[in-house]
């Protein structure tokens, strides 16, 4: 199930450019209203599942959220190229983070791990952004820059609570999820 | 730390250890069965968007309609909505035509495709297209065209779809020339960090205190055998001087933003398959 969830999430995301400029069509907005940046389904839905399953599992999703991420967005270009394989690292990294606040999850507190997601969020983005500049060897932060990191992680933390009543909803009905006594209690 | 979460984290990080150190090809295999994965979706998510857009657009043209007089709304409608239609018929015949006598201009075979998706990465300038490696001849690193000018270069291939690295990306230099009787060598490419839909491209570096007259055509040299020769890439707005060099900032010959049907530059000869 969780898999199927991170294949679903990829797609999704696969589909979120139309989503968004068809957001700016509709609401009139110009082409550059959002400084191209988009709704991040694929960490979204690591982040939030970080808080809901084991360590190990954890770590699983990251791995293979990470893989997913860097099979779109990774620019492999020539021989020696690097940035393919930094992404299950910086999922790995963030979901840890995550994980972390997993029982403020599991007591149904969910304001403060969906704040959390978004600051993750916030910083794969300049994590990323902040190492092609030192692949290139100079670094710039022109305004639109900003804007994008900040539309992103803003959209992304809106769609973090849909995830998370998801899971918490999909956790408790199969018994997997216990105040009590924590992860796996079935 | 329990014992289990230590061997867990440690296995994770040789599996990332392992991921990092996959050589460039098996990575481009990666992302091209990640590629393929999502073509489909990304076709049916491009055609709903267009349904999406197309019904916006009516609606948008009844709503200053309903300003006007109710007996005349009714016609004015059916008025706009024929005249619109016939309008979209001409400029679709228009803009095939214009590509099929470029085709047949053109001294390359060239492989017609549509573009289903904008933006794909977070970072860099990409746009897919619906042609992939089921074509034999088109493969990663092949020019892509509109009769315009240039568009970028095929960067990942899928059996029924390709993602396109937009000339705007930094990553995507072109050794270029403008046109006149003095003409000023450099490389142009996109700027890092351009967050707008039809972003300034640069060329340089040239010689401290290069003056070009502003309006002036950049076109491709070929050098480095990737992009074919005197192809437009852009018009030069201004020249800005740096520490040690000048560069000339262009205004793109290709509207990114409007670009619908793109043409893939095939290897070989002229006058092989095509379709």
């Amino acid at each position: 199930m969780l898999i199927l969830l991170l294949a679903a999430s990829f797609l999704l995301q696969e589909l979120t450019p139309g989503v968004v400029s068809l957001v700016e069509a509709m609401t009139g907005g110009s082409d550059d209203f959002l400084h191209r940046a988009r709704l991040l389904f694929l960490p979204a839905y690591c982040f939030t599942a970080a808080l809901t399953v084991p360590f190990p599992l954890m770590l699983g999703i990251a791995f293979f959220g990470g893989i997913l991420w860097d099979a779109s967005h990774a620019l492999v270009w020539g021989d020696g190229s690097p940035g393919f394989g930094s992404g299950p690292l910086l999922f790995g990294f963030f979901c840890s983070i995550m994980h972390g606040a997993a029982d403020f999850f599991m007591r149904r507190k969910w304001v403060f791990p969906i704040l959390l997601g978004g600051v993750c969020v916030f910083f794969l983005l300049l994590a990323e952004y902040l190492w092609i500049n030192f692949r290139a060897g100079d670094f710039g932060f022109p305004a639109g820059i900003w804007i994008k990191l900040s539309m992103s992680t803003l959209l992304t933390t809106l769609i973090m609570p849909v995830f998370l009543l998801a899971l918490d909803r999909s956790m408790r009905s199969h018994g997997l999820l216990d105040v009590e006594t924590g992860f796996g209690s079935r | 730390m329990r014992k289990g979460h230590i061997i867990s984290l440690i296995l994770f990080l040789a599996l990332c250890g392992w991921i990092i150190s996959l050589s460039p090809r098996t990575t481009r295999k990666i992302q091209s069965a990640a590629l393929a994965l999502a073509t489909p979706f990304v076709r049916a998510g491009s055609e709903t968007e267009k349904r999406i857009l197309h019904f916006r657009e009516d609606v948008r043209a009844s709503e200053t309609v309903n300003r006007e007089n109710e007996e005349l709304r009714r016609e004015l409608d059916l008025a706009r909505l024929y005249a619109k239609d016939r309008r979209e018929v001409y400029e679709e015949n228009k803009r095939l035509s214009r590509a099929l006598d470029y085709r047949e201009r053109s001294p390359f075979d060239l492989l017609p495709a549509q573009v289903i998706q904008r933006d794909r990465a977070n970072w860099w300038s990409t746009i897919t297209v619906d042609r992939g490696f089921s074509h034999p001849k088109v493969g990663v690193g092949a020019a892509v065209l509109v009769p315009e000018g240039l568009v970028g270069r095929i960067l990942t291939v899928a059996p029924d779809s390709s993602v396109v690295l937009l000339l705007t990306d930094e990553n995507c230099p072109v050794a270029a020339r403008t046109l006149g009787s003095n003409d000023v060598r450099g490389v142009v490419t996109g700027m890092r960090g351009n967050t707008e839909s039809n972003p300034f491209l640069r060329m340089g570096p040239l010689p401290l205190g290069t003056r070009i007259q502003s309006g002036l055509a950049a076109i491709t040299t070929g050098g480095g055998g990737v992009f074919p020769a005197n192809f437009p890439v852009g018009m030069v707005v201004r020249v800005e001087d740096r520490n040690f060099f000048s560069e000339a900032v262009l205004k793109p010959a290709v509207d990114f933003t409007r670009i619908e049907q793109v043409f893939i530059v095939l290897a070989g000869e002229k006058g092989g398959e095509s379709r």
